[in-house]
């Protein structure tokens, strides 16, 4: 799911950068440091929406660096148990197959699978098919996720097509 | 038979049977044998033959073991059993039993041995017998009859006493106890294995003894199967013992008989029985032989639990040796022996497989395999059923109990016939089901989630709130069930959800965790964290988890951060281990996944040290930080050769732990500017200036390769690449990363091997091109590539960058680092038609010359300075642009005429005009044009850069012209200050007393120092000499200066104009009273008399102001003009014409001359 979120981040600026385009530089800096990350408290942050505060640089003893503590505001993107996604596949094997929801890696496990669909390992690609689907690379899927794991850098996430509206999107 | 000796047998293979009845019972018959012997007599030779064949049988199992002994025994036995047999049979047969058989005949001969030498003849000793038996016979009748009475007795009172005193039975046990008055127990060390014979032998010997001359003293003897190599004998006295034990076979006489303390007797016979319920379905476990630990199942019971039928997985040599195979149709007795020695030990025993008749045949023959009636097969004596074997066992060769098979046991075992034995499956799983459950509590924790599935409250989960012995009370979670309820712990299984997170705790895979994918049952599916695995284990053995990966470092002998050689070339890091592998990061950097087995050793590295960056020394455990690439900081875990590994936690690839170059390693506190502090936050500005570039007579900056040339298109010319295109991805040096262009791979090549596509030909690398922004290289003259748009700026104009003012302001020295030397190209470029024809002259001439390419983007009047600058250059060409006139005049019209605001306004007088050499010079960043003479026109020159908002072109017009900045901003004494000289020492040195020797003040050779910043065009300035008034400050040029007209204008400074703010509004005039040499690195002042100014009230008045704020105001035409410098300086002349560049002047000598008009200064007029 997806959330608008303020958050915080410190950045630790050298001195070569203080002068004029500072603030500029802080955001700029911003942006590198915080989007695409992951934190296991608010899941992936996708994007920046604005910077609400830069904070006042504090130098720090010994090295001359500032720390600015920012405050921004920025999409987040946090999956949750029982979230219904939509998702590409990116591989498919006997035990299941993984899709990833944009950052989010999903493993739906051949057991999570409707028991029409049945593992094709003869195909081109490996795919799990039924009389009229098959799940394959780039299949578009929606799931719904059974189960998270987080950790400190990434999320991951288990997931089912065993349900009534999931699977194949077309 | 007789008829008490029948139940006897069968208990005493009984390992649990209670040993006190044991006791007890031994008592009795060694009182009663006597009575029962001859009953059994007439019966003893077909026995003997019947336990003959049994034996026979017996060999044929694969107790070989008892086969040794009794092949070495039994020849003797018989011959020595022979005259006696009859008799002594009988004894043999009271007791007999099958398993003791040797045991027993060993007993028997000894005792033969003994009755020898006592009977004389066997007619005497018959006789002795017969009266014997005769007296023990009449003997038992009496006491039987005595029996009889007192049992009649017995039998009328028990039952009132058990009626009247239910508990009294505990009472007599109590009273049971021994005491110092009864026998003592004795500890008779045995050969382990051998104490149940030897107990049986001594009860024999006992009985046989116990009517003779020398009976034995002793009570009863017993052992126990949990005290392996001790029997215990019951006697008065340790010599009793002795006397009884003597001579039987197994036991060690010369060890100590020891003492067993009263209160201990008691607890050695006390009986901790379990009661285990073997029942068809069961599984046991094989304990030893071929098939130890083997796991099998029981199919029936026999004989009351003393004999199992079991099934299991055989184990058949499958390519048996040659002699082995001849023994399956040939079984002649004692070649046995050659079979394959291993094959009986779990080192050498075959593979479990099904039985396979066909299989088998093959291999062993037709002939070894007999088809019976049911299907079933037989096959080297055992009988095999649907590919099972199919054996009787006794318990005793069995492990009963914490049997529990594994699930992949359990597979296997259901292997073939899974379909078609549905009734035993079922119960395996209840058997497993029940093993699990046994377990039930110890599993349990409060807090689990739990799930009833048997008995009432099926169905019911909820969350186990306490355990109470083998119960446990839930808390349902069910919307309508509040109370908690209590069921048995083993009715109760922990219940997981899918997409739970667990954690095993127990079997092989323990301490995996994932995340659970599916639930059947009790069989949890769970998707490894580790290795993306799916991994099925039962829910006892689960546990809900928040960790992820193993807790465990230690595999095998190796830990976390352990230093391993994983072959002869290869060390590494371990930096993950896994429940039993280890990911080790070598020093190639490369990733491996090892089990413990492929480490060949642990390396020591604590010894070891490194050498850093600096040359310095380093060991493991010291805090490092990289000094090229990702700048990463970490503890130094191990070093070898030129590697170090490295650790930091923060870092997220490979549990933290990197490899690097040792040389590329410093210490955190040693990182000096140059190597940056760098970091994720901490990385220097790129478009901060090089501070290394400052000094360029100093070594040149690491070469680390031309990044410009990233992206660039290029053909491979050699090697096997050949005639590949490619594009340029990374430099390091004069290695060169290229993603190839067919094939998008990216492969390294020197630089040698490449060519730059431009235009369909091919250029080197490192030669210069037409266009674009290859031209500074050219410029750079000496100093060659430089790592940096700023550093090439520092080295191309070496005094610029000297002059700090460049060097601190970013965006100057970024953009003239991009700005190639204009002096290269610019005399190709005439730069006054294209300033001329154009505002902005970039738009044509940034074509050509990269100076107005790069400056083009910002339209600035600087820059259009610097589109004058080929002025100079072609000044430098021709040195004395005022001495040779047209060029340099053509220069300076050319400025003249650009619509920039200082050129207008110095387009009047020659002064001005420099103006444009001051812009020119500034854009190059050659701060050495600020000392030139020009300078009062370069004031020009940064006002015109107030109106610019590009802060680089602005900049340097402003830092050039600085005095303060300068080192010296003495006056004419000292115009080329050390500062100056220090950059390009050999070049500039070398003009510098030329210009200034050179009196001729006249030409104003402001130009040529212009020109100087590259060497190569200086070393052709100093032949006109002329600069003389080149290096002059208009400061210093108004030093000395009187009466003269003033204007006050803004300094110049690094950061920009700064007006005076004396008092004196800019723009007022006045006139020079007089002028103060400070000669220090104070500025001079002037006095002067306020003429004109936007406050009134300061006209007229004496003000002091520093000359950096003052502006000489140029005379016109028919004023008296002072000249302030050149051959001339002080005299007052009279001006006949003036324009931008020259002024006419005639002095009061007559002499009429042109010196640039820059140089004069109007005179006050009253």
């Amino acid at each position: 799911m997806f959330f608008v979120k303020d958050l915080h981040h410190t950045i630790l600026l050298h001195p070569s950068y203080f002068g004029s385009r500072m603030h500029q530089h802080i955001e700029q800096k911003l942006h590198a440091d915080v989007e695409g990350t992951c934190s296991g408290e608010y899941g992936y942050i996708i994007a920046v929406l604005d910077v609400i505060d830069v904070g006042v640089g504090l130098v720090s003893v010994g090295n001359g660096q500032a720390e600015f503590v920012t405050t921004y505001r920025a999409i987040v993107f946090k999956p949750f148990k029982g979230e219904v996604l939509d998702s590409v596949v990116t591989s498919v094997n006997k035990m299941g197959f993984f899709a990833e929801v944009g950052p989010l890696q999903v493993f739906v496990s051949a057991h999570l699978v409707h028991p029409d669909m049945k593992y094709d390992s003869a195909a081109a690609n490996a795919c799990f098919a039924s009389a009229d689907q098959v799940i394959e690379k780039d299949t578009h899927v929606r799931l719904k996720l059974v189960g998270t794991r987080v950790d400190a850098t990434e999320i991951f996430a288990i997931g089912t097509i065993k349900e009534d509206h999931l699977g194949v999107i077309d | 038979m007789s008829s008490n000796a029948a139940p006897t047998r069968a208990r005493n293979v009984d390992e649990d049977y209670d040993d006190d009845t044991i006791l007890q019972r031994e008592r009795a018959r060694l009182k009663a044998s006597s009575g029962a012997g001859g009953e059994a007599e007439d019966e003893e030779d077909g026995e003997f033959d019947g336990e003959d064949v049994e034996e026979e049988e017996d060999e044929e199992d694969d107790d070989e073991e008892e086969e040794d002994e009794e092949d070495g025994r039994r020849p003797k036995k018989r011959a020595k059993a022979n005259p006696f047999i009859d008799v002594e049979a009988e004894v043999e047969d009271d007791d007999g039993d099958e398993e003791d058989e040797e045991g027993l005949a060993g007993e028997a001969r000894d005792f033969i041995d003994e009755t020898e030498d006592a009977a004389e003849s066997a007619a005497a000793r018959r006789a002795h017998l017969d009266h014997q038996r005769l007296e023990r016979r009449e003997r038992a009748m009496l006491d039987e009859e005595a029996a009889v009475i007192a049992d009649k007795i017995r039998e009328r009172h028990r039952q009132q006493t058990t009626r009247y005193t239910g508990d009294m039975d505990q009472v007599p046990q109590r009273l049971l106890m021994p005491s110092v008055n009864d026998p003592s127990l004795w500890q008779v060390r045995v050969r382990p294995g051998r104490e149940r014979d030897i107990v049986f032998s001594l009860i024999r010997k006992a009985r046989d003894l116990e009517y003779t001359n020398h009976p034995l003293d002793i009570m009863s003897a017993f052992e126990r199967s949990s005290l392996p190599g001790m029997i215990y004998v019951e006697a008065r006295s340790a010599a009793h013992v002795r006397a009884a034990v003597n001579g039987l076979v197994g036991v060690f006489v010369s060890s100590p008989i020891n003492l067993v303390p009263i209160e201990e007797m008691a607890s050695l016979l006390r009986i901790k029985k379990k009661e285990i319920h073997i029942e068809p379905g069961s599984w046991v476990r094989i304990r030893r032989g071929r098939y130890q630990g083997d796991l099998a199942q029981v199919v029936d019971v026999f004989d009351n639990g003393e004999r199992y039928v079991i099934k299991y997985i055989p184990r058949i040599d499958v390519r048996p040796q040659d002699d082995d195979r001849a023994l399956g149709t040939n079984k002649t007795g004692g070649k046995k022996r050659t079979r394959n020695t291993l094959i009986n030990t779990v080192q050498g025993r075959p593979p479990q497989r099904f039985f396979n008749a066909e299989e088998i045949a093959k291999v062993h023959g037709n002939r070894s395999i007999n088809r019976t009636q049911k299907r079933t097969y037989n096959f080297q004596g055992d009988e095999y059923e649907n590919g099972y074997c199919i054996k009787d066992y006794k318990p005793s060769q069995l492990a009963l109990e914490d049997v529990q098979p594994t699930l992949e046991e359990i597979t296997k075992f259901s292997g073939p016939s899974a379909s078609e034995d549905n009734v035993s499956n079922r119960m395996d799983l209840n058997v497993i089901r029940e093993a699990a459950q046994r377990m039930a509590t110890s599993v349990l924790q409060p807090g689990d989630n739990v799930e009833v599935f048997e008995g009432q409250q099926t169905g019911v989960y909820g969350i186990l709130q306490s355990i109470q012995g083998e119960d446990v009370f839930i808390k349902p979670t069910l919307k309508d069930m509040d109370d908690v309820i209590e069921v048995s712990a083993k009715s109760v299984r922990k219940r997981f959800q899918t997409g739970e997170h667990v954690k095993v705790m127990s079997g092989k895979n323990i301490d995996e965790t994932g995340l659970v994918v599916t639930v059947e049952g009790n069989n949890v599916t769970f998707l490894s964290d580790t290795n993306q695995q799916e991994i099925t284990v039962f829910a006892k053995d689960l546990r809900t988890a928040a960790e992820v990966g193993t807790s465990n470092n230690m595999v095998g002998n190796y830990g976390l951060h352990d230093f391993v050689s994983l072959d002869q070339t290869t060390v590494g890091v371990i930096f993950s281990t896994g429940r039993d592998t280890f990911r080790v990061l070598d020093q190639y950097g490369n990733v491996h996944t090892v089990q413990p087995h492929q480490i060949a050793m642990r390396r020591d590295s604590k010894r070891t040290i490194g050498l850093d960056h600096e040359r310095q020394q380093f060991k493991a455990g010291d805090n490092m930080v990289e000094v090229e690439g990702a700048s990463r900081s970490g503890v130094v875990l191990h070093i070898y050769s030129f590697s170090a590994f490295l650790h930091n936690r923060t870092i997220k690839e490979n549990g933290g732990v990197f490899v690097t170059q040792c040389h590329n390693l410093s210490r955190p506190d040693a990182m000096r500017r140059g190597a940056g502090v760098r970091g994720p936050n901490g990385t220097f500005n790129p478009h901060a200036p090089n501070l290394n570039a400052m000094s360029v007579g100093g070594p040149t900056p690491e070469n680390r390769g031309d990044r410009r040339l990233i992206g660039a298109l290029v053909t491979i010319v050699l090697g096997g690449y050949k005639g590949y295109d490619g594009t340029i991805k990374d430099v390091n040096g004069t290695s060169f990363r290229v993603e190839i262009q067919s094939t998008r791979k990216v492969i390294t090549i020197a630089q040698d091997s490449l060519r730059r596509k431009i235009n369909g030909t091919l250029k080197k690398l490192d030669e210069p091109i037409e266009f674009g922004d290859r031209d500074w290289r050219n410029g750079a003259g000496s100093s060659g590539p430089r790592n940096g748009g700023w550093g090439g700026g520092g080295g191309q104009t070496p005094s610029g960058g000297r002059y700090g003012a460049g060097g601190r302001t970013p965006g100057w020295g970024a953009s003239s680092g991009r700005t190639p030397n204009p002096y290269a190209d610019g005399g190709k470029t005439p730069a006054w038609s294209s300033s001329s024809k154009t505002p902005n002259p970039y738009a044509t001439d940034g074509g050509k010359t990269p100076a107005w390419s790069s400056s083009s983007k910002t339209p600035n009047p600087y820059a259009a300075d610097g589109a004058k600058t080929p002025a100079w250059n072609t000044s430098s060409r021709t040195p004395n642009p005022y001495g040779g006139g047209a060029s340099g005049g053509d220069a300076w019209n050319s400025s003249a005429r650009t619509p920039n605001p200082y050129a207008q306004n110095g387009g009047r007088t020659p002064a001005t005009g420099g103006s444009g050499g001051w812009g020119a010079s500034a854009s190059n960043g050659d701060s050495f044009g600020g000392t030139s003479p020009a300078y009062t026109p370069s004031g020009g020159g940064w006002s015109g850069s107030r109106e610019t908002d590009s802060g680089w072109a602005a900049t340097p017009a402003v830092s050039a012209p600085t005095p303060w900045g300068a080192p010296t901003p003495a006056p004419y004494s000292a115009p080329t200050p050390g500062g100056y000289s220090a950059p390009t020492p050999a070049p500039y040195n070398a003009p510098t007393p030329a210009m200034y020797g050179a009196p001729t003040p006249g030409p104003m050779g402001a130009p040529t120092p212009y020109s100087a910043p590259t060497p190569g065009q200086w070393g052709a300035a100093p032949t006109p000499g002329p600069g003389a008034g080149a290096a002059e400050d208009r400061n210093d040029m108004l030093l000395g200066a009187k009466d003269i007209v003033v204007k006050v204008v803004p300094k110049q400074t690094a950061s920009g104009p700064e007006e005076w703010r004396g008092g004196v509004a800019e723009g007022s005039t006045g006139r020079i009273i007089s002028t103060l040499s400070t000669e220090t690195s104070f500025s001079s002042t002037a006095s002067i008399m306020i003429l004109t100014s936007s406050e009134a009230s300061i006209i007229g008045t004496e003000r002091t102001i520093p000359l950096e704020y003052l502006e000489a105001i140029k005379p016109e035409r028919g004023n008296r003009a002072y000249v302030l410098d050149g051959e001339y300086k002080g005299q007052i002349a009279e001006i006949d014409f003036i324009d931008r560049e020259d002024a006419f002047c005639k002095f009061p000598s007559g002499v009429t001359d042109q010196i640039p008009s820059r140089v004069v200064a109007k005179l006050y007029e009253e």
